[in-house]
């Protein structure tokens, strides 16, 4: 048995060595080219009857098109260790010039038995990459297309919000702003979400009151909701939509807050939803989940309210909507929902470096 | 005069003389403006990293918990040579009897082996530490996501996303059967997202 098993971790060292353990794949005709890539630090322990492979690599990627790059997604998967599931690493918020090198870090464990006598093959594949001018390449399998488009409008938006504070407040409003975002981050109240699929009807359920909050230039406006509660368990049996644009919705995502018995509310996650809508037309969702919700304390949440906001509308033309930087500005909401990535980036950068580098980075195109 | 030398400055800027020698270095400083000029270059340093400290965090590469296993495994090895070099030459004295020493060989074997053929709970390992703050289950699947990264494991095998640079503060759950995490780099800055899904 040991010598199967340094036998196996001798394996797993010597696939590491050889690299064949990763595999890059990009579509040849990709403007996006693989510089160098392999596995970094990695190592192989033995954990009782399995295998941990930790592996840390830095795919160096190259910008050849004759755009700046602002988002990449990559495709994570394995059939050895991750069959029926997937997993993508994305970065948001580049600015990548044409003919400029650029790392992407992946950041791996894998759990495999020691049965098996060959190391698990990890397949790292392009899935988009987005440009400047919002146009788009890749297979979109992931749904990177809405995902990367969503996240660099509402980087633009946050970028103008807080040029404007700067312009409007100097240093020191930005720097006002920036701890509020970080009190608000720190302060946040946070749930523990268990959701599962596919869940079988819920006992002693009650009705609960539901609602969605009202949202300026809203291009598709939630109608009608239905969802239940057992305790701290809660499933959303029927959510109604209409489309109030002239274009055709192809998806949208929904953000979730509930609220307790005792008036606190909570962010309970997104409900993104594939929603074929002609234009002034409607559509229903029935997801077929039941959430379970604790305290960060692991204390039951006992669900009283639920109430939905529209945090992305894709259409099928490609275009991508997400809510004007004022609607997060109540001081309700913006003690509840997260920031979009932009503003966790650029609070960063203001803990990390200061105001003078803030200042600097929005001075960036 | 005689002037202060450099540890008397540096510990004069701090304040950490003594009663006497405070007092000597005082009227010192009164009257010499080179030595005045020294303290005050001292307290501006240690000014400078009281500010830049709060703000160092070790490279992320820096496993502390590694470092000590490391630490104790060379202490134990230390004493073990230590004991088999004090032992050597001597004859031991037998405590038990050999049919008593082959059965609790045998027992610890058994022990051993069954440990390793059972195993601590594979699942336990890849999610183990931090209570999850979220997760998706579907079938035999489960997804998770804490503070660590986003992980997806099913029947023993599973894989697990981890955050490269700081621990995540933000999840989210996609009622489609998603977890996802953002952190930022702190060597590159980049803003990464990990997620895992439910095929």
């Amino acid at each position: 048995m040991w010598n199967s098993k340094f036998a196996f971790a001798a394996l797993c060292a010597a696939g590491l060595a050889a690299q064949d353990g990763l595999r890059v794949n990009f579509p040849a005709d990709a403007p996006i080219a693989v510089v160098s890539s392999g596995w970094g630090e990695s190592r192989a322990l033995a954990r009782g009857g399995a295998f941990v492979v930790d592996v840390r690599t830095s795919l160096k990627l190259k910008n050849n098109s004759r755009l700046r790059l602002r988002g990449i997604s990559l495709q994570v998967s394995s059939q050895e260790v991750a069959a029926g599931g997937k997993a993508s690493v994305s970065v948001p918020s580049l600015d990548v010039l044409p003919g400029q090198e650029f790392p992407v870090k992946i950041d791996l464990r894998l759990l495999q038995p020691n049965s098996g006598v060959n190391a698990a093959v990890v397949q790292v594949q392009l899935d988009g990459v987005l440009f400047e001018d919002l146009s788009f390449f890749g297979p979109n399998r992931l749904g990177s297309r809405r995902q990367l488009t969503a996240w660099e409008l509402e980087a633009r938006r946050d970028r103008q919000h807080f040029r404007q504070i700067l312009a409007k407040s100097g240093e020191e409003g930005l720097r006002r702003t920036m701890l509020d975002v970080l009190a608000c981050d720190n302060t946040r109240p946070k749930l523990d979400v268990r959701l599962a699929r596919a869940a079988a009807a819920l006992q002693n359920t009650r009705n609960i009151e539901t609602a969605f909050l009202a949202q300026p230039d809203l291009p598709v406006e939630g109608v009608r909701a239905v969802a239940v509660a057992s305790g701290n368990q809660l499933q959303i049996l029927e959510l109604a939509f209409e489309n109030r644009d002239k274009r055709e919705v192809r998806s949208i995502e929904l953000g979730l807050l509930v609220r307790d018995q005792e008036g606190r509310e909570f962010s309970a996650g997104a409900l993104p939803a594939a929603l074929l809508m002609k234009p002034k037309g409607s559509a229903t969702v029935q997801p077929s989940a039941s959430l379970q919700l604790n305290r960060a304390q692991g204390l039951p949440l006992r669900v009283e309210s639920l109430s939905g906001f529209v945090q992305q509308v894709e259409f099928t033309n490609g275009d991508v909507w997400v809510p004007p930087s004022a609607f997060r500005d109540e001081a309700r909401l913006s003690k509840l929902i997260p920031g979009s990535l932009e503003e966790q980036r650029l609070s960063e950068i203001y803990r990390r470096r200061g105001i003078t580098a803030l200042v600097e980075e929005l001075g960036k195109q | 005069m005689r002037h202060l030398n450099d540890s008397e400055a540096a510990l004069a800027s701090s304040g950490d003389l003594s009663f006497v020698a405070r007092m000597r270095s005082r009227a010192h400083c009164a009257v010499c403006s080179s030595c005045r000029m020294r303290v005050e270059v001292f307290r501006q340093d240690a000014e400078r990293v009281r500010k830049i400290v709060p703000d160092f965090e070790l490279p992320r590469s820096m496993d502390w918990g590694e470092i000590e296993r490391e630490m104790f495994a060379n202490v134990r090895l230390g004493l073990d040579v230590s004991e088999i070099r004090t032992d050597f030459g001597k004859v031991p004295e037998r405590a038990i009897s050999w049919a008593g020493a082959v059965s609790i060989a045998t027992l610890t074997a058994i022990v051993i082996t069954g440990w390793f053929l059972a195993g601590p709970r594979t699942q336990q390992y890849l999610l183990h530490a931090p209570r999850a703050v979220a997760q998706v289950k579907s079938g035999a699947m489960i997804l998770r996501g804490d503070e660590n990264g986003v992980g997806l494991e099913s029947r023993g095998v599973g894989m697990i996303l981890r955050n490269a640079a700081s621990p995540s503060s933000r999840f989210e759950v996609g009622l489609e059967g998603s977890v996802r995490s953002s952190v930022v780099d702190q060597d590159s800055g980049q803003v990464t997202v990990s997620q895992i899904y439910v095929e």
